[in-house]
């Protein structure tokens, strides 16, 4: 990539857009082959979203991430094409120290397992101090202070004592407080939240998901929620993006996504959820089949073995994504068919 | 050693932070550590007072009194050239558990830091130093500190320079492989998406969490670096005569076997206890930072 090509594109960022990735693409090389974990993959978002990325484990929604983060591990992994345009730079330009300023200090990161994403020998004021003290530049005394506060504001009782706590003192939705003052404690303009409530319970969860909304929105702070659960994006997310097999399927308005569903995976997606209002008779909706192999794809669309739409042109084209409503798009054949059918 | 834990023991309430840490709780409740803790202690003691105890000089011979048995006046003997042996075991101790400490440290401050990096960088890197250590082990440990020793010289830092260089192959291989293990969890990945940098990954995050094996690899060393000097200079490597050591007193009682056999036990003895006092803490250590074995001992 050039470097005018480069200058021009950071001029279309439209102002409020806090990050937008750019036909993103990531491989994992692989003794079965090459891995198209995230493959030509586009999204953006605003200050103040809640942007959702939905999809069953391994379509490459934690990877679309942590390529954001630079995360990936490589090798094997490596970012072959695209952009990740942030505050006026290309995150994939940059030199590993600036990455460092980025993560943590503009980007804040939530993991999956609260249980493990702790340091165990690390006490949890000293753990929230450590960031404020690399990106802040904050003194030892000035951090802890500060670290007490954002425990307060994370609704962690007694925080003055839980400064001095290891994390096997504390209870799963307490370290995911934790790890949520950590990842806000610098005040990123963008929080990536992968699959943060999933190994919670249930009432957890919902109190988890509340403070995150309401953390990112008291600062405008842009929120991406990655997760496999569809009902916890219903209520908060703005948009909701669907990937499967490595590529995104379906993006727009979460009540577009959830109401006019284009892509046969979506809808299948929404019908495995469990609806306390459905009859209690029969079985749980489910889609057949399981992913395919990314190392080794269908010619045409990857959805197509398990599509009860499947056409033969599924079979040999795989449909590039195409406007199916007001900013609503859809990479689908039969998109208006899957869209009349609901 | 965990078949020595008892009920009642089980019943003692768990540890509260405003207490002794856990683990010394945990290894108190081990015989077997217990016994290896008070003979260090002592061992220590002996070798901090060693002036003030020792009845003689270690280094003043008589030449009125050679190879005498246990007596008043030297409740352990006198040596070929009339020297007090208790004097110079006691002083002996000084030199012994300095070799054993010092091996372990030095050990350590080049293992450890090699198999953090290892582990950390992997790829080409990773390969370098744990070919390098490989190549390292094919020579017998002996051989080496032998070769090292004929090169450097008999001296206490020499010594345990040897022995320290040849057990650091264990650490790193110790510590990489926990390290690896550390680098894969996810408060590993956390850490680097706060944007720590790769030093403090390494020092901070990496190092404390992969530490326990090497803590218990390390007591066990001492026990071993203990018998390494003695063994050295045995062959006449070690610390250099007329320094006291256990090792080179056994030598002595070695060469005077036949008229003096008393001789042999002083030193032999002391070896044996430390030796194994060492080797039950590491043991007891084992299990009480064991994840698998916490809670049952």
């Amino acid at each position: 990539m050039t470097q005018t090509t480069h200058q021009q594109e950071k001029l279309d960022v439209a102002s409020d857009t806090v990050l937008d990735v750019r036909n993103l693409s990531t491989q994992f090389r692989t003794q079965a082959g090459v891995i198209k974990a995230v493959d030509n993959v586009s999204f953006n978002v605003k200050e103040g979203e809640v942007l959702a990325i939905v999809g069953e484990s391994g379509c490459g929604k934690s990877v679309s991430a942590l390529s954001v983060m630079r995360l990936v591990p490589t090798p094997p992994g490596e970012i072959t094409d695209g952009q990740v345009l942030f505050g006026g730079q290309d995150l994939l330009q940059l030199r590993n120290e600036e990455m460092r300023e980025v993560r943590g200090g503009q980007i804040g990161m939530i993991f999956q397992e609260p249980m493990t994403s702790l340091n165990p020998v690390m006490t949890i004021g000293a753990q929230i101090a450590e960031s404020l003290m690399i990106h802040k530049g904050m003194s030892k005394e000035a951090a802890l202070d500060r670290a007490e506060e954002l425990l307060i504001s994370v609704g962690v009782s007694d925080a003055r004592l839980k400064m001095d706590d290891y994390p096997h003192q504390m209870s799963g939705g307490q370290r995911q407080r934790v790890m949520i003052a950590i990842a806000m404690s610098c005040e990123p303009k963008l929080l990536i939240a992968d699959e943060a409530t999933t190994a919670l319970d249930v009432t957890v969860q919902a109190q988890i998901l509340e403070l995150l909304i309401n953390v990112t929105q008291e600062s405008r702070t842009a929120l991406i929620i990655i997760t496999h659960n569809l009902g916890i994006v219903a209520r908060y997310a703005n948009r909701v993006n669907v990937m499967y097999a490595g590529k995104l399927r379906e993006s727009g308005s979460a009540i577009d996504v959830y109401k006019k569903s284009a892509h046969p995976y979506t809808v299948g997606l929404l019908g495995s959820v469990p609806n306390l209002m459905a009859s209690t008779e029969g079985k749980l909706d489910s889609i057949e089949g399981e992913i395919p192999d990314l190392s080794n794809l269908p010619s045409g669309c990857a959805f197509e073995p398990r599509c009860t739409f499947a056409q033969d042109r599924c079979r040999t084209e795989d449909p590039s994504l195409q406007a199916v409503g007001a900013e609503h798009i859809a990479a689908c054949w039969e998109a208006e068919k899957v869209q009349g059918s609901k | 050693m965990t078949e020595l834990s008892t009920a009642e023991e089980a019943m003692t309430p768990r540890a509260s932070r405003f207490n002794m840490p856990e683990w010394l709780i945990g290894l108190l409740r081990h015989k077997l550590s217990v016994f290896g803790l008070v003979i260090i202690f002592l061992s220590v003691f002996v070798a901090l007072s060693a002036s003030v105890i020792s009845p003689y000089d270690p280094l003043q011979q008589d030449y009125d009194n050679l190879l005498n048995p246990p007596s008043f006046g030297h409740p352990l003997g006198t040596d070929y050239v009339g020297r007090d042996v208790t004097s110079r075991l006691i002083y002996g101790t000084q030199i012994s558990l300095t070799v054993g400490l010092l091996s372990v440290i030095i050990a350590a401050l080049i293992g450890v830091p090699l198999g953090v990096l290892a582990a950390f960088y992997g790829g080409w890197i990773d390969a370098a130093i744990m070919r390098f250590i490989d190549a390292k082990m094919a020579i017998p440990g002996l051989m080496l500190s032998m070769l090292l020793l004929l090169t450097l010289g008999g001296s206490i830092m020499t010594v345990s320079f040897a022995l320290g260089f040849g057990l650091s192959s264990a650490q790193s291989r110790l510590i990489r492989s926990q390290a690896l293990s550390v680098k894969e969890r996810e408060y590993f990945q956390a850490a680097r998406a706060m944007g720590v940098s790769n030093f403090k990954l390494m020092f901070i995050h990496m190092l404390p969490n992969s530490i326990q094996p090497v803590i218990v690899q390390a007591s066990l060393g001492v026990g071993f670096a203990i018998l390494g000097e003695a063994g050295l200079s045995f062959l006449g490597l070690g610390v250099t005569p007329p320094t006291p050591t256990w090792g080179n007193m056994l030598s002595l009682a070695f060469d005077n076997l036949r008229s003096a056999p008393h001789l042999m036990y002083p030193p032999g003895i002391a070896i044996v206890l430390v030796v194994i006092s060492f080797s039950f803490v590491g043991d007891g250590l084992r299990d009480v930072l064991d994840p698998r074995l916490r809670g049952k001992i």
